[in-house]
C-alpha cells in the first residue's frame, strides 16, 4: 500500500458565504512531485494555508505523514519546508542572518549547513548584503534554502518560480528533481507555468472554484494528451484488419459509430486513407485531434485565463 | 519553547526600532536631568537626600511606555507586513507558546529600557549634582523593590501594547491605537473610581512615589491582573487567527 505524505478528507474553508475550498479531497504519496494548479483565487493558496496550520478550515481533517490531530499535526509540520505565497525574509537582515534565525527556530547549531544550502541554490557569493537589495530571483532561491534547512521530508512550495528569470527556472526545476530524486523529498508545488510544471510533476491536482476537479499522473497526463488520427470509416472491422496487416499497429481504438482512434501513424493519413479505399473501407472523416497540456488544464478549469 | 526564544531574542537584539529606542531614551533622560540642574526653582525644591534621588531614577522616565509601545508594534506588526509570522507557526509550534515566547522578549525589551533609563539618569545625575550621601542597606532595599515593582508596571503594560499588536496587526493602526491608549484612554479610566474598580490602569509609574503598602500591593495585583488577562486574550486571539 502507498505512503501517504499528505492526505486531506472533505477539507472545506468558508469565509463568510464565501467557499474557498470545498470538499477537497487530496493525495500526495511519498516521492511524488506534486502539481498543484488553478486560476487565480482558484483555492490554492488557501488550501495550502490550511495544510500548512496557518488557517483553520471550517470542516474537513488533514493527515500528515499518516498521521491526525492537532499535537501530530504540528510535530508533522516540522517536517516541511515551505514557501507559502512570497518567501517570508526578514528585509533588514542580511541572507545569511535570515537563514541563521531559522537555524535558531529548528534548532540548528550547525552554521556549516547554512553555507551548504546557500551554496546548492547558488547564493554562496551574497556576502553582507541585505535582502531588501535582493533581487525577486534571489529571495526565490533564498526561501527554497530557508525552506531546506533541516532537511524537510516534505517541500511546499506555492509559485516558487515567479520572478525567476529563464536560467533561474531550469536551474530551480533541476534542484527539486535532483531533490526529489537523490533525496526523496516529496514536493508539492503550485505554479502559474503549466508548461514548466509539466516537466517536473508527476502527479497533478486542478482545483477550480475550490473544488479537486482531478487528480492524475503524469503518465495518465500524456495519455489524455497523446495525439492521434480520428478516423470514421463505413466498416470499422476491416479497417481495424488493414491497420494490423498493411500497417503493423495495435494501437488503436475502435470506438461507438465506426470511429477509430489511431494513436501512432500520426503522419500517414494519406497511406491510411488508400489502403482503406483498396480494401473497400469508405473514409466519411479524418482528423488529427487531441488537446496539448494547456489546453487540458484550461478545460479542466473551465477554459478561459488560468493561473 | 527554547528555540521560540532564541529566535525572538536574535530579532529583538537587531532591531534598529529597539536600539533606536534606547539611544534616544538614555539620552532624553539624560537631558532632563541636566535642565534640571539649570533650574533655579528645581535646585531649591530638590533635597540632597539618597531617597529622592532613589525616586528621581524611576519618575523621570515616565514616557518609557511611548518607547515600549514603538518597539512592540515595529517588532510584532513587522512579522505581519513581512510575512515572517508564518515562519514559526508553519513548523508546527504551538500558537499559545509562540505568543508566551514574544510575551517574554517584549518583557525583557521593557525591563531593557528601563535598566537604560536608570543607569542614564543615575550617571548623568552623578555629574550634575554630585553623589547624595551615603547608601544604606535600607536605601539599596527600596531601589530594589521599587526596581521589581516598576518591572512588573512595564511589563503588565508591555502585554497590552502585544495584544494590540497581535489584534490590529498593521503598524499605524497599532500605533495610533496605543498612543491613543496611553494618552486618553489611560487617563480617562485610571483616575474614575470605575477604573480602580475594574483593576484597569491604576499603575502609572508616575503614581509610584510616596507608595504604602497598600498601595504596592493594590499596584501589584493590578499589575498581575492585566499581564494575566492581556496575555490570554492575546493568546487566544492569536490562536484563533486565520494568518495570510
Amino acid at each position: 500500500m502507498a505512503e501517504y505524505i499528505l492526505q486531506t478528507f472533505g477539507l472545506t474553508k468558508q469565509y463568510g458565504n464565501h467557499t474557498a475550498v470545498n470538499n477537497v479531497n487530496m493525495k500526495i504519496k511519498k516521492g511524488d512531485i506534486y502539481g498543484f494548479i488553478g486560476r487565480n483565487g482558484a483555492g490554492k493558496t488557501t488550501m495550502i494555508r490550511m495544510i500548512m496550520g496557518l488557517v483553520t478550515p471550517t470542516k474537513g481533517e488533514i493527515e500528515l505523514f499518516s498521521r491526525k490531530g492537532e499535537k501530530n499535526m504540528n510535530a508533522g509540520l516540522n517536517r516541511i519546508g515551505s514557501i507559502i505565497e512570497h518567501p517570508a525574509l526578514y528585509p533588514d537582515f542580511t541572507g545569511y542572518e535570515n537563514m541563521e534565525l531559522r537555524g535558531k527556530l529548528l534548532g540548528i547549531p550547525d552554521k556549516k549547513m547554512i553555507g551548504s544550502i546557500l551554496e546548492v541554490v547558488g547564493l554562496n557569493d551574497i556576502g553582507k548584503k541585505k535582502v531588501k537589495h535582493f533581487s525577486l530571483g534571489m529571495r526565490q532561491r533564498l526561501g527554497l534554502a530557508l525552506a531546506l534547512l533541516g532537511n524537510p521530508d516534505f517541500l511546499v512550495l506555492d509559485e516558487p518560480i515567479n520572478g525567476l528569470d529563464p536560467e533561474g527556472i531550469v536551474e530551480m526545476r533541476k534542484l527539486l528533481k535532483k531533490l526529489n530524486e537523490e533525496q526523496g523529498i516529496t514536493i508539492l508545488i503550485s505554479s502559474h507555468i503549466l508548461g514548466e510544471l509539466s516537466k517536473m510533476a508527476t502527479r497533478y491536482g486542478v482545483i477550480n472554484n475550490g473544488t479537486l476537479v482531478e487528480e492524475f499522473t503524469d503518465q495518465e497526463l500524456k495519455l489524455k494528451c497523446r495525439k492521434y488520427l480520428s478516423l470514421r470509416v463505413s466498416d470499422s472491422a476491416r479497417a481495424s484488419m488493414v491497420l494490423e496487416d498493411v500497417f503493423k499497429t495495435a494501437n488503436y481504438e475502435v470506438m461507438p459509430d465506426n470511429v477509430i482512434l489511431v494513436y501512432d501513424l500520426l503522419n500517414m493519413s494519406g497511406e491510411i486513407c488508400l489502403e482503406l479505399a483498396k480494401n473497400n473501407v469508405k473514409i466519411y472523416s479524418i482528423e488529427s485531434k487531441g488537446d496539448d497540456l494547456e489546453e487540458y488544464f484550461m478545460k479542466l478549469m473551465g477554459g478561459g485565463h488560468y493561473a | 519553547m527554547l528555540n521560540l526564544l532564541r529566535s525572538d531574542f536574535y530579532k529583538l537584539k537587531r532591531s534598529k526600532t529597539f536600539l533606536t529606542c534606547l539611544g534616544i531614551l538614555a539620552l532624553v533622560v539624560a537631558y532632563i536631568i541636566i535642565d534640571f540642574s539649570s533650574s533655579a526653582y528645581t535646585k531649591e525644591q530638590l533635597s540632597p537626600s539618597t531617597f529622592h534621588w532613589i525616586y528621581m531614577l524611576f519618575q523621570v522616565p515616565y514616557f518609557i511606555p511611548v518607547c515600549q509601545a514603538l518597539f512592540i508594534t515595529m517588532l510584532i506588526t513587522n512579522e505581519y507586513s513581512t510575512g515572517t509570522i508564518k515562519d514559526s507557526v508553519s513548523l508546527g509550534f504551538s500558537r499559545m507558546k509562540i505568543y508566551l515566547s514574544k510575551l517574554i522578549t517584549v518583557s525583557v525589551g521593557s525591563i531593557l529600557i528601563m535598566i537604560v533609563s536608570i543607569f542614564s539618569i543615575g550617571i548623568t545625575s552623578i555629574f550634575v549634582f554630585g553623589i547624595y550621601g551615603a547608601f544604606s542597606m535600607v536605601d539599596l532595599l527600596l531601589l530594589v523593590r521599587m526596581f521589581l515593582i516598576q518591572a512588573l508596571l512595564y511589563t503588565a503594560y508591555g502585554s497590552i501594547f502585544l495584544m494590540i499588536a497581535f489584534l490590529i496587526k498593521n503598524i499605524g493602526g497599532t500605533m495610533a491605537f496605543s498612543i491613543f491608549f496611553i494618552l486618553i484612554l489611560g487617563s480617562i479610566i485610571g483616575n474614575s473610581s470605575w477604573g480602580r474598580i475594574l483593576l484597569l490602569m491604576d499603575f502609572s509609574p508616575t503614581s509610584i512615589p510616596h507608595p504604602q503598602a497598600v498601595d504596592i500591593g493594590i499596584t501589584t495585583a493590578v499589575a498581575l491582573s492585566n499581564l494575566v488577562i492581556c496575555s490570554g486574550i492575546g493568546g487566544f486571539i492569536f490562536k484563533k487567527q486565520d494568518i495570510k
